[in-house]
């Protein structure tokens, strides 16, 4: 009876694959996954800052190779209110909120269509980062491409920020632009 | 921004001109929990600023205060806002509320004494930041320099003006996760109080003294009724989530029943857990002591801990409120209360006049107070005004419009709707009794009067400045028809 010596054999028979940072498919031929043939829209979650304008500029630049239309998306939350703090003709406050929302959106899509692209606007109340998944399912979107990082750069810092949010989220490509 | 964008692109697939924008919300269903939850932050957010209530009050009459105000100040106030939240769910809140029932003059006056409330609201979250601050820098303290307490409270506002200018104001946005850190060191404090108690008994019994030292029991049950009142309010805030309830006939008195008692708890186990280890016989118990009740209880770290979440309570909520309550001279422009140039915004989209203005206002109010029961005493007063105004809306509603859907009701019908009344007006009259008893008819009434009269004077003003302009884009609001459930003002 002969046993073999285990020093003899390479590394990988010794240990776990995933130890060694390799994926499950590891042994498998690379291959190239089917995806779908064509970007058909793109969407620009914007919010009027520098880099939320980068991303618009890539996106139409995307825009310009595929032949996609762009949807962008401007998402306004109004404040949660914290201890009594309803006090305010609040509905006016909202109201203007959407009303810059509105006009934000508006400029942005004539700005395209005026570039010659196929655009449209989506105003959304809620939750950034929700609003922009929530889009993506109904709007069938194909790709994101957005800012690293908004207006609400505090915000960021202490929740995260949405971008993070969508990249982890999203059931399509995301292009985060710095 | 659209000249500077250096976009080229090549191949354009069809060409539209006209650009098509569609607006909708984020669509969601609130769960029990979440109404829960955002009924807890718009009404407490923890026990911060329920200090002066027991030095005010004394141990024994204050924790009873915590005890009876919810149920006869909170519930029927909670009642009310649900019976006209639920039946106007669009957000307009008691704005709304009023228009419809009392007319445009009404409605001008709660919005404008609103208004007037958030300038003394302002002001006190700034001073609950130098009084958590005094505990790392003494200066700023009640023995400190007056000119480093003030100049610390204007730097805070002028500070969080600025980032609104660069448009990055909404800090306060997360509600949940900036109250679970609020919440933890009085959730520390709690247990290990509890658990040295347990193991070594407490050192005082958490009722004594009941009475604040030369108080008659009368002026110990008025004397922290304003900030046990203050500390109560905030129901009106349902109205942002009315519309979002899947049953409100069902979900709204569930969600009363568990917050409220939640909201006691909150208060209350605390306070017996601090008054137990710093009676108000030893420690001064006044706005910014929980640092000192906490380092009692556990040790200078979790004072540390508690100065340090105190601060940022106070300025979670200020900046949270400053880019709201900021924007209404711009929202006031817009609607043709206020000249043009409250509606300029700067390069980055923020209201800058409207801003600069309300920060001035924050400031001279800064200035003019000093101490935080003065201010809560005169927010309270005026939070009244508005709160009687929704009561009469209910009832004038009732009797108007017996039609109106109410998805809620207030059970037990007139008389339900009278009975709920009472309370509020009872812990009101007494309130102001107290408060007159204490600091004269001038400091207890008639400041804030004087401060409610200006929106009557001002009415005829207002309707005439907006008739003569132009840009007003309500002209109806003053002698137009009622507005509709879901209309915006």
């Amino acid at each position: 009876m002969s046993t073999e010596n285990p020093i003899n054999k390479p590394i990988e028979d010794l240990i776990d694959s995933s130890l060694l940072g390799r994926p499950d498919n590891w042994d498998e031929p690379v291959r190239l996954p089917d995806i779908p043939d064509s970007v058909t829209t793109v969407m620009v979650p914007f919010d009027g800052s520098p880099h939320s304008e980068s991303g618009l500029a890539h996106a139409v630049r995307l825009a310009g190779w595929t032949g996609a239309k762009i949807l962008v998306l401007v998402a306004y939350d109004p404040p949660q209110r914290m201890k009594r703090r309803s006090m305010l003709p609040a509905e006016s406050i909202v109201a203007a909120m959407e009303a810059d929302a509105k006009e934000l959106a508006t400029e942005t899509v004539q700005l395209l269509l005026d570039r010659g692209c196929v655009a449209r606007g989506l105003v959304v109340r809620g939750d950034p980062a929700d609003a922009i998944l929530e889009a993506i399912d109904h709007e069938e979107i194909d790709m994101v491409v957005m800012g690293r990082r908004g207006a609400r750069s505090l915000r960021g810092v202490m929740m995260g920020s949405v971008s993070e949010h969508i990249i982890r989220h999203a059931g399509v490509p995301v292009l985060v632009v710095a | 921004m659209a000249e500077s964008q250096p976009i080229s692109t090549g191949a354009a697939v069809g060409v539209e001109s006209k650009p098509q924008v569609e607006v909708r919300s984020v669509s969601r269903t609130l769960s029990l929990t979440a109404i829960v939850s955002i009924i807890f932050f718009t009404v407490s957010g923890g026990p911060y600023g329920l200090e002066d209530v027991f030095g005010l009050s004394g141990a024994g009459a204050g924790l009873l205060l915590v005890l009876i105000t919810p149920l006869i100040w909170s519930a029927p106030i909670s009642l009310m806002c649900a019976e006209l939240a639920t039946a106007m769910p669009s957000q307009g809140g008691y704005y709304v509320w009023s228009k419809r029932a009392l007319g445009a003059r009404g409605a001008f006056c709660q919005g404008w004494w609103a208004w007037l409330t958030t300038w003394v609201d302002m002001a006190l979250y700034p001073l609950l930041f130098v009084q958590y601050l005094a505990y790392f820098w003494p200066a700023v303290g009640p023995e400190g320099s007056v000119f480093a307490k003030k100049g610390v409270m204007l730097v805070m506002i002028w500070v969080f003006v600025m980032l609104n200018l660069r448009g990055s104001g909404a800090v306060g946005g997360s509600a949940k996760v900036l109250g679970v850190l609020l919440l933890s060191p009085f959730v520390l404090m709690i247990t290990i109080g509890l658990y040295k108690g347990i193991v070594n008994g407490f050192p005082n019994n958490p009722f004594v003294p009941f009475k604040a030292k030369g108080t008659s029991t009368f002026g110990a049950m008025t004397g922290g009724l304003f900030v046990v009142m203050w500390n109560y309010l905030g129901w009106e805030g349902v109205s942002t989530v009315a519309g979002e309830m899947k049953n409100p006939r069902r979900d709204y008195p569930r969600a009363l029943s568990i917050s409220i008692p939640l909201i006691t708890l909150v208060y209350l186990i605390p306070s017996l857990i601090g008054l137990a280890y710093a009676s108000t016989s030893k420690v001064e118990w006044t706005a910014g002591t929980w640092t000192t009740v906490a380092e009692i209880t556990a040790g200078k770290w979790l004072g540390v801990l508690m100065s340090v979440m105190g601060m940022a309570s106070a300025i979670g909520l200020f900046a949270g409120l400053l880019m709201v309550n900021s924007r209404v001279p711009f929202v006031m422009g817009r609607d043709g209360y206020f000249p043009r140039n409250f509606m300029k915004l700067n390069k980055n989209r923020a209201p800058w006049v409207s801003l600069v203005v309300s920060a001035l206002i924050y400031s001279a109010v800064v200035l003019l107070f000093n101490d935080f029961e003065a201010l809560a005493t005169v927010d309270v007063m005026l939070y009244c005004g508005v709160l009687f105004l929704e009561f009469a809306s209910l009832l004038v509603l009732r009797a108007k419009q017996p039609e109106l859907a109410r998805p809620f009701r207030i059970p037990g019908g007139w008389f339900g709707a009278i009975a709920v009344l009472v309370g509020p007006l009872l812990v009101v009259a007494v309130a102001i009794k107290g408060q007159v008893d204490d600091v004269g008819l001038w400091n207890g009434l008639l400041k804030a009067l004087v401060l409610m009269a200006s929106g009557l004077l001002l009415f005829p003003i207002a309707k005439w400045w907006k008739t003569k302009n132009a840009y007003a884009d309500d002209p109806t609001l003053f002698d137009g028809p009622e507005a509709e459930p879901g209309e915006l003002i």
